[in-house]
């Protein structure tokens, strides 16, 4: 072995510690970037030879540049996104509606319920008296456009989440088509170089993402691939196999929504990308399904009990007001049969309001129950209707409650899953993330190596230059 | 555990937001006033809250209404007090009546005061409230009584009807206001009352006529004896009602005490216990800042 190895081993070294360099920069520069793991230079000692009758090493060489990556945590942070997903849109659409239910500010529909029971109260006091009875009609349409403003805000509400399932799907749908396009992109880098670091961290980064919108499940293939699978009662749809994309999500316009002018609801299902029969889904999970259950079981829900509370209003107040004749007959001021006070066709909390023979002459309001102007006992029965016993008060109130209950679950789990997430992406971090302290020490170490490595050229230069003056 | 400074940030960003939360949370209370203001704070803490407030609107609009009830009743008390003392001269003037005497001025005198009288009877009989007789039943616009001397003229009779108005003063309890006429100065309605005004008319036509004698005046007196005995039963009940609601007031009152208290014992923010709170959140909250400005400040970068 000649001085010529000292040669080789040194610049080995020069070009090796400078590949490490470049591994540390792209540390350093990847420090924020999500959803990136760090890198390291894997180095190994070079083959030996014989040198003299002994097996000497020839330098050193790299033998990888791996990523620390944990694929356990990978997937509990993939379930923890969905279930974050799905949480947080709820708590923001729940915490939106919240407001119009909020009987705590004394000031919502629980009040003008109330307020038009008591205006009958007052009427019994003085059944003649017209300011009394346009109390009355006042109160009513004051009870009438609460309704009216819950209800739009449901309603709204309820538009926006069928609304957005349009976004939803086409980021779904844009996310699987990049998780494809690396998929194809990292087997063919990895046939001919060996690990795509970060190309497999943008493609689990994809995969989160995706998370937040629904349950995926995933699986990694030996050629660097990773299938994206969806689960819906027990049956598996493939979504991306390899490079290919299995199945698109498309959309179906179902039944109506309750706002005759927007566009009817919205229905999930996968079409298959090479043409077929598309298959309806009912997403349950993440971000999609927070939008599905929202639009038909959460804000429906409260929708139906607003829409009850309407109706049972309108039905009872008008079985009382309106003439029976000779079962319960009931008189107006002019002692003619009473007619409906709410307008008997609109049960519902949209579209209750006044009959429109009463709302501009008081003096339609059947306060009696015998033809005579002073009886007010009718009134009295209107306004017991509530009172006795707090009945649609009290429905009322159970609806705030289930609302306040909703939000502050919601509230609840939101706050744990930001824990939880937090300690996930700590556990990742500690793994995976850069420690600029760390890359900076590293850099010291492999700055000192790379100088060692040109001393040992110069070294060996040095030695040369002393054999060939011997021979000059 | 490795720890990178990313790990440091992120930590420090979800303990500055937790402290911010809980200081906002506290400056909320103090600032509303209210230790729950929004029913997702605590729902069964607030399905509580908007029961008392409930309760208390009910409470508010059973005491107006025994307020408005209360005029009516009094008003009813001073005609009805009126009616008796007008009756107990009547009575007195009836035994004054001489007996079969001829003399014409004595007679028609006490027929003259019996006519005022029985019109002061009348008028009390149709004292209006608001433009609604008292005493005519529930048909409050007709007068119930008719004057001696009314034009045009008409059959002299109780004109209103026999029912009764209630209102309501507490949950399940409700309370007539009305007394109808006819039981206190009678009318063809309701049998076995003394018509006391029918009865008057006949008197003083006697009177006019000629000399009334002794089973003449011992039958008016006793119809008239029969008649201050129909008032005072009338102000008995009335007086009874007013006790009543008098009694319903005081109780919807305390009511009213109980749930106040109540109310304000449970969403009424405690300044004391927020502002102690409020300054330990804020300390914890400078010292979070304080240490994660010191700890993310330090880096390997600034030794090399």
């Amino acid at each position: 072995m000649g001085l010529s190895a000292a040669f080789e081993i040194g610049s080995a070294g020069l070009r090796i510690h400078q590949v490490a360099m470049e591994v540390m920069s792209e540390n350093i520069a990847n420090v924020n970037t999500p959803g990136y793991s760090r890198q390291r230079v894997i180095l190994e000692t070079a083959p030996p030879t014989v040198h003299n009758g002994f097996p000497l090493g020839s330098g050193v060489k790299i033998s990888t540049v791996e990523r620390y990556y944990d694929a356990l945590i990978q997937k509990q942070l993939v379930n923890a996104e969905t279930t974050s997903g799905y949480n947080q849109s709820k708590l923001q659409v729940l915490q939106q509606v919240e407001p119009a239910f909020n009987e705590l500010a004394q000031d919502g529909l629980g009040a003008t319920i109330v307020d038009f029971f008591n205006s009958w109260h007052d009427l019994t006091l003085n059944p003649t008296g017209i300011a009394e009875r346009q109390n009355v009609i006042a109160k009513a349409q004051m009870m009438t456009d609460q309704f009216h403003y819950a209800s739009q805000t449901i309603t709204d509400a309820m538009v926006a989440q069928n609304d957005s399932l349009v976004s939803l799907t086409d980021e779904i749908n844009g996310k699987l088509k990049d998780i494809a396009y690396l998929n194809g992109q990292i087997k063919m880098t990895e046939l001919v170089y060996g690990n795509a670091n970060e190309m497999r961290d943008q493609r689990d980064q994809l995969i989160r993402d995706l998370s937040t919108n629904f349950a995926v499940t995933f699986v990694e293939n030996t050629d660097g691939t990773t299938d994206v699978k969806y689960n819906e009662g027990g049956t598996t749809h493939n979504l991306v196999t390899g490079s290919t994309i299995d199945n698109n999500f498309t959309l179906v316009d179902g039944t109506a929504l309750p706002d005759p002018s927007s566009t009817p609801r919205k229905n999930v299902q996968l079409t298959p990308s090479g043409g077929g029969a598309a298959v309806g889904i009912t997403p349950t999970t993440g971000k999609l399904g927070a939008a599905l259950e929202l639009r038909d079981t959460t804000l429906q829900g409260y929708l139906d009990d607003l829409d009850d509370l309407a109706e049972n209003i309108v039905t009872d107040v008008n079985s009382l007001h309106k003439s029976d004749p000779g079962v319960r007959d009931t008189y107006d001021l002019n002692g003619a049969a009473g007619g409906s006070f709410f307008d008997g066709a609109d049960l519902t909390s949209a579209t209750i309001k006044i009959d429109s023979n009463i709302l501009n002459s008081p003096d339609k309001i059947a306060a009696a129950l015998t033809n005579s102007k002073g009886d007010s006992s009718n009134a009295l029965e209107i306004a017991q209707l509530n009172a006795t016993v707090y009945s649609y008060s009290a429905s009322y109130k159970t609806l705030v409650a289930q609302i306040g209950l909703d939000v502050q679950a919601a509230n609840t789990v939101t706050k744990q899953d930001a824990a939880f997430m937090k300690q996930l992406q700590t556990l990742r971090d500690s793994h995976s993330g850069v420690s600029l302290d760390e890359e900076l020490a590293a850099l010291i170490k492999y700055q000192r190596s790379y100088q060692a490595s040109a001393r040992l050229i110069t070294t060996a230069t040095e030695m040369m230059d002393t054999i060939i003056a011997m021979v000059r | 555990m490795r720890i990178t400074p990313n790990i440091t940030v992120n930590n420090s960003l979800y303990n500055i937001q937790t402290s911010r939360t809980l200081m906002d949370l506290t400056q909320e209370k103090i600032a509303s006033g209210k230790n729950y203001n929004r029913v997702s704070d605590d729902p069964v803490m607030a399905r509580l809250l908007i029961g008392i407030n409930d309760r208390f609107g009910a409470n508010e609009q059973y005491l107006s209404n025994i307020g408005k009830a209360n005029i009516w009743l009094n008003m009813t008390q001073t005609a009805l007090d009126g009616m008796a003392a007008t009756m107990k001269e009547i009575k007195d003037l009836v035994n004054t009546i001489p007996i079969d005497n001829n003399e014409i001025i004595p007679r028609e005198n006490i027929a003259y005061q019996l006519e005022l009288m029985r019109e002061q009877l009348a008028d009390m009989g149709n004292t209006q409230l608001d433009g609604q007789y008292l005493f005519a039943g529930t048909d409050t616009t007709t007068q119930p009584f008719v004057r001696a001397r009314q034009e045009p003229a008409v059959a002299n009779d109780y004109r209103g009807n026999d029912a009764t108005s209630k209102i309501q003063i507490d949950v399940n309890s409700n309370e007539t206001i009305n007394i109808p006429g006819d039981s206190i100065l009678g009318g063809s309605i309701t049998s076995g009352k003394v018509e006391i005004l029918k009865e008057l008319d006949e008197l003083i036509a006697k009177l006019y006529a000629g000399p009334v004698n002794e089973a003449d005046r011992t039958q008016y007196a006793n119809l008239m004896e029969e008649g201050a005995k129909q008032i005072q039963a009338a102000q008995m009940t009335n007086g009874t009602r007013i006790k009543r609601v008098d009694l319903m007031s005081k109780m919807l009152n305390n009511t009213k005490n109980t749930l106040e208290t109540v109310y304000s014992n449970t969403q009424n923010a405690d300044y004391y216990k927020l502002g102690v709170e409020l300054s330990q959140q804020k300390t914890a909250f400078e010292a979070t800042l304080a240490a994660t400005a010191k700890v993310t400040q330090t880096s390997l970068l600034d030794y090399i």
